[in-house]
């Protein structure tokens, strides 16, 4: 029943299809009494949260694979409260804290205040400590890293935290110096490939290699995305043919036609509807970065060197005050605005330098 | 206390006018001690006002003026001591309409009024008891038709006022143990309405008592939805008087009573009659005016009052907004003798325009009510910005003004900025500096450290709009709303059975940018199967 | 006497209920090396000749002035004045030193009631045993310039009121984010970058300690590069290195670039390659590229700088050009933006400048 994202997850550092180097690595840390904070940086989909999985195996055994759901409460100091679902085991716990939005401080201090402060019931486990896995650390607050900080300190000797992180671009300093970095790249091309040939032997398919490739290609190296298109593929059309249609992400989709609309016409009337869909992709919970990105890669498509410095110029400026801002659709639907007028001034000129 | 306070708020007042009648009106007008005096009595606040049925306005009106005229006085003091007394304690009862074709409300409004009372005496002595809602902006003359009405159906109104502080002497026949204590509001409440609807006054021979709450107790305010439902419930069943509600308008909904306690449901249960009142159009204004300086002009009153100049007039009607009693005091203080003639500001409205030779309008300086522009007025003159026809171009109504109307609500005006602004434009060119404006204005109200903040982002985004529209779309277009978010990412059990335990630890974002399309589409595969078996 | 116990010493009598409730198998985890090398006396310090030599005459009986030292990170700031304490005031240290640093609350209500408290309490110029000690307490306020600008206006009465028996030492990275009616009460010492040397020579002196193995000359010349003159990055550095790699590995430049995060240079090499091309296409697949292999983007910017900078190849309107978007990037980038997004306008701008 499970997807086979999770189905073929290893659950071993030794068992780790790539990054070879860094599992040994990562054993030899365990080896050791201490242990620091770390921070697994690297893009999505390349494994970071596998290679947290399997060195949590490696120090606490097969425990930490007996997980269960809990949701926890929290308090604001406004009495508000929230509700934060969490998974544990008796090792570890695995918190998203972005989740609660701009109240990521409370639940922050809270949650580890709770795991630190229980000791380990077992005395003789192999390590005094708990860990606790905070994933999208990067989309945490900046008010809520410092927190992180403080806390990471104080707890020191009842819990180590171990970060997933996307880019250290977004992580306070202060953080970043406090945590051994574990940078994991992405999975090169081949290797995906041959990760998706070996799911399809164990699954019993065949794979055309020509498929392979277009499922890599599609996936922009993200392996969870090549294996979850890949299954959502095989439902669509199996056996494989090697010119079958592959599953897309259905927002990118959108995003693409959404682009294509706003390059067709630039009128006020038109950002309206443009409004409308970008409304629906927010609505579908796509992270506003994720659309601005999209966006601009499309728009720039059919630009001359001088327009694209200038589009990605304004998408800069205003991706830049969204992550500062509240109203994510204000800012981009000024970057549509600005594009859509330097757009129209581009098809003019051109069409007035085709007259003469 | 409150012999200092007495005597304080004496001597302060004591520059209006020498006689000693000037202490008795703020006696009557303190009503704190009104009320605390009242409820040793009966131990219930309602205050019978039988003797003075005329009265209009809460005591506390009356106060206010007082104070501004104390101000204007020291500014000549010479013939401050000319200044001839003032004929009646409350001068806002000359002036009170007496009969229902003084009143200056639309007839219809006050047809509808009537229709509730006699359906009232219809239903006299008979369950349930009759409700009534009165809403509309402040100055509407709500209370004044209820009284002018009830007189007419020689209803005795018994009105509840809150208590400042409950203090309940606990007086058991003659062991007074001198304990008090300070009884809930809501006992009061409760008490106010079983017994003012039932036993009639002692000092009174009419039977036939009109329950008035315009003056909502604490406990209702926040929250008291139920609790209030509980009491009209009861009420309901034991209460033997009509009881009318009065609530005025107030612009921010957390304070709207009338939204708030009087749901639909409550009225349609209790066939709660709701009658709301406009605020008064500036012809019946005009005519009221007129009666009002007649009465002026009455024998005891000359010696009081000059005629107010018709420019004055003219700008007290535009100031107060069709709200009659601050028309009436801003009137009374510009015909007072002794006070000098109060400012008269132009107005940049409408000069001569298009061969139509218009008014000029213009409005006082100080003395005037607060502009308050509705929430659509305001979209109005953002979207359709106008320019006075002078050499230099200037907006017709100012962003500042604008901006600071609603201070307040600084995020909520820019969303329903953002929400609407689009249809006005009508080139890309235009949309773009606006857009970056609004944009702008969304980063600087995230900037809570500073509070002017706020009010400067709200100006950024409707000066935005304003200046950025150069030939804005006009005519009717209807004002949506704010579209509200909710990121909750909709997953069937099904879904979730796919992604196994680990569902929890996947974060929102991520699930909707990388999973949710394609488990959607194998779990509707395995749905299939499922259900093929 | 209780109260001055438990201002001074409530970390440490914490640390020891802990110790004491815990089973004995349990061992305190080894401290990080940055700790264990701690220079034990004013006399281990590195460099910072002026400051060690106030004091040394401090620990020979003199008295100290209030001060403020600052300088950049790594510099010795703390190590400083902490063995400085150590050797003046014994196994009394405890009693005589308060340290807060920025992970404690310190609001202006710790100014007010603990800092103050402890202030206020004397100090005898004679030890419990009778051998005389300097009649001061000193409070050290790590990171100050993250203090609260309420919290130090606060303080400066406190300062000046009790100067009698208390001594402040301010530590910050900023002078300048210090509020000047401290400044002025306080002798201010600039802690250096250590040179190169220096770094190399403690870093032996752990490595002979501890048994790692380094490669060569050039790997200890490596981490004075990635530490950029702070021996606390430096010494952690190579600590995690050994931690990852194990003892038996012998530590070499690669490993310890790739244990920093830091760029390789070749990356940036290409990137100017990919711009002067004029080829946004292929500016494209880079970016990508750098995104897959988890390099950071803010740390490539910052090598960048100086990349551009000492690039003799660039004209230095173009240089002027690059850099002046290359400051912008940066601190969108530091304030939350996308990094795709920024080094894309970078990448742009400079194609546009090397046309």
């Amino acid at each position: 029943m499970a997807l086979w994202v999770d189905k073929y997850r290893p659950r071993e550092l030794s068992k780790l299809d790539y990054h070879q180097e860094q599992a040994e690595n990562l054993r030899n840390l365990c080896k050791q009494s201490d242990f620091p904070h770390l921070m697994f940086y690297g893009p999505s989909g390349a494994g970071k949260k596998t290679r947290i999985m399997c060195l949590l195996r490696e120090m606490y055994g097969s425990g930490v694979e007996r997980l269960r759901n809990e949701t926890m409460t929290f308090t604001t100091p406004s009495n508000r409260k929230i509700e934060v679902m969490t998974v544990s085991s008796n090792y570890h716990l695995e918190v998203n804290p972005s989740d609660a939005g701009m109240y990521d401080r409370t639940v922050v201090i809270d949650l580890i205040k709770q795991v630190a402060q229980t000791h380990q019931i077992e005395i003789n486990g192999q390590r005094e400590f708990r860990v606790i896995v905070v994933s999208e650390a990067d989309e945490l607050t900046k008010d809520a890293q410092h927190a992180l900080r403080r806390t990471m300190e104080k707890y020191v000797a009842t819990c180590r935290i171990i970060l997933s992180v996307n880019s250290t671009s977004r992580i306070i300093p202060a953080i970043r110096s406090r945590c051994l970095g574990i940078r994991v790249a992405a999975p090169s091309e081949t290797e995906i490939i041959n990760i998706l040939q070996s799911t399809c032997k164990r699954e019993g398919l065949v794979l055309p290699v020509e498929l392979a490739k277009r499922v890599v290609d599609k996936s922009e190296r993200n392996l969870r995305r090549a294996l979850l298109m890949l299954e959502a593929s095989k439902v669509a059309k199996s056996p494989f043919t090697a010119n079958q249609e592959i599953a897309e992400l259905d927002w990118q989709v959108y995003l693409r036609e959404t682009a294509n609309q706003i390059m067709s016409e630039q009128t006020p009337a038109k950002l309206e509807k443009i409004r409308e869909r970008l409304y629906e992709l927010l609505s579908q919970g796509v992270p506003p970065n994720l659309i601005f990105r999209g966006l601009v890669e499309q728009l720039v498509n059919n630009c001359d060197i001088v327009l694209k410095a200038k589009t990605l110029d304004y998408a800069s400026q205003y991706e830049h005050r969204m992550q500062n801002g509240a109203k994510h659709i204000f800012h981009l639907e000024a970057f549509v605005a600005q594009f859509m007028n330097i757009y129209k001034k581009y098809l003019t000129e051109s069409v007035m330098s085709v007259d003469f | 206390m409150s012999a200092r306070k007495k005597a304080w708020v004496a001597s302060a007042f004591s520059q209006l006018d020498s006689t000693p009648k000037s202490t008795s009106v703020i006696d009557t007008a303190t009503p704190a001690r009104r009320t605390r005096s009242s409820s040793t009595v009966g131990k219930t606040t309602a205050t019978t006002r039988a003797r003075k049925p005329k009265e209009t306005l809460d005591a506390s009106a009356v106060g206010t003026p007082t104070t501004i005229v104390d101000l204007t006085i020291t500014e000549d003091d010479d013939d401050k001591r000319e200044l001839p007394a003032l004929a009646n304690d409350n001068w806002m009862e000359n002036f009170a309409p007496s009969q229902s074709d003084e009143l200056a409300i639309h007839p219809k409004k006050v047809e509808e009024l009537r229709d509730w009372l006699r359906h009232c005496e219809a239903m006299r002595k008979k369950y349930p008891a009759q409700m009534c809602l009165l809403t509309g902006p402040s100055g509407a003359g709500k209370t004044a038709t209820l009284r002018v009405l009830a007189q007419e159906f020689n209803y005795q109104i018994q009105e509840w006022i809150n208590p400042v502080d409950c203090e309940v002497v606990n007086a058991l026949g003659d062991q007074s143990n001198g304990n008090s204590y300070v009884g809930s509001q809501l006992e009061a409440f409760k008490s106010f309405l079983l017994r003012a609807s039932r036993y009639k006054s002692l000092l009174d021979k009419q039977n036939k008592r009109l329950l008035l709450v315009e003056d909502f107790p604490n406990f209702l305010l926040n929250d008291g939805q139920t609790i209030f439902e509980e009491l009209i419930d009861e009420y309901a069943s034991y209460g033997k008087s009509p009881l009318v509600f009065i609530v005025a308008d107030s612009k921010s909904r957390g304070l709207n009573i009338s939204y708030k306690l009087f749901t639909d449901q409550l009225k349609a249960k209790h066939r709660i009659t709701h009658i709301s009142f406009n605020s008064i159009a500036s012809t019946i204004m005009q005519k009221s005016m007129k009666r009002f300086c007649s009465l002026m002009q009455q024998d005891q009153n000359k010696a009081i009052y000059k005629v107010p100049t018709q420019s004055v007039v003219d700008s007290i009607v535009v100031g107060a907004q069709g709200d009659i009693r601050n028309a009436l005091i801003n009137l009374h203080f510009g015909s007072l003798k002794g006070v000098p003639n109060i400012p008269v500001k132009q107005l940049d409205v409408s000069v001569v325009s298009k061969g139509r030779k218009r008014k000029a309008q213009s409005t006082l300086k100080f003395i005037g009510r607060d502009e308050s522009i509705t929430l659509m007025h305001a979209l109005g003159r953002v979207f359709n910005p106008k320019y006075n026809e002078d050499r230099e171009k200037r907006l017709q109504h100012s962003p500042e003004e604008i901006a600071e109307a609603f201070s307040t609500e600084p995020k909520n005006f820019i969303n329903f900025i953002h929400a609407n602004y689009l249809p006005h434009f009508r080139e890309i060119e235009d949309v773009v500096l606006a857009s970056n404006d609004i944009a702008l204005a969304d980063l600087l109200l995230q900037e809570y450290r500073d509070d002017s903040l706020a009010v400067g982002a709200l100006n950024v985004a409707v000066r935005g709009c304003m200046v950025a529209n150069s030939s804005p779309i006009s005519g009717w277009m209807p004002v949506r709303g704010p579209k509200r978010l909710n990121n909750q990412p909709q997953v069937t059990p099904l879904e979730q059975k796919l992604l196994g335990i680990g569902f929890a630890g996947i974060p929102k974002a991520k699930y909707a940018s990388e999973y949710s399309s394609f488990v959607k589409s194998i779990a509707a595969k395995t749905k299939e199967e499922f259900e093929s078996y | 006497m209780q109260a001055f116990l438990k201002t001074g010493k409530s970390s440490a009598s914490t640390n020891q209920d802990k110790a004491t409730a815990a089973p004995v198998e349990r061992r305190k985890p080894p401290a990080p090396w940055v700790e264990k090398y701690r220079p034990r006396s004013v006399e281990d310090v590195v460099e910072q000749s002026e400051v060690v030599a106030v004091l040394k005459k401090c620990v020979e009986g003199a008295d100290l002035p209030n001060m403020l030292l600052y300088g950049p990170p790594g510099t010795g700031k703390t190590s400083t004045i902490l063995a400085a304490g150590r050797q003046i005031f014994g196994d009394m240290y405890r009693d005589r030193i308060l340290e807060l640093n920025a992970s404690d609350e310190r609001g202006i209500n710790v100014v007010r009631t603990k800092i103050k408290n402890f202030a206020q309490l004397s100090a005898s110029n004679v030890r419990p045993d009778g051998r005389p000690c300097p009649p001061f307490k000193i409070i050290i306020l790590d990171e100050a310039d993250s203090m609260t600008h309420a919290a130090q206006a606060a303080l400066r009465r406190t300062m000046e009121k009790e100067s009698r028996s208390t001594r402040f030492c301010l530590i910050c990275n900023y002078v300048s984010r210090i509020i000047v009616p401290i400044t002025s009460r306080c002798t201010k010492f600039r802690f250096k970058s250590l040179g190169e040397d220096q770094i190399i020579e403690r870093l032996k002196l752990i490595c002979q300690a501890e048994g790692v193995q380094m490669d060569g000359e050039e790997s200890y010349k490596s981490i004075v590069r990635i530490s950029g003159g702070d021996m606390r990055r430096a010494i952690t550095t190579l600590q995690s290195c050994y931690r990852l790699k194990g003892p038996e590995h012998i530590i070499n430049t690669q490993d310890l670039f790739e244990m920093s995060g830091i760029i390789p240079d070749y990356y940036l090499d290409d990137y100017l390659e990919v711009c002067r091309s004029g080829n946004y296409k292929r500016l494209e697949d880079f970016v990508r590229e750098i995104g897959y292999s988890a390099y950071s983007v803010g740390q490539m910017l910052e090598q960048f700088v100086e990349f551009i900078v000492l690039n003799e190849n660039l004209t230095d309107p173009q240089k002027a050009r690059i850099c002046d978007k290359l400051g912008e990037c940066c601190y969108r980038l530091q304030d939350g933006g996308s990094e795709y997004l920024q080094i894309m306008d970078l990448g742009c701008e400079a194609i546009l400048a090397l046309k």
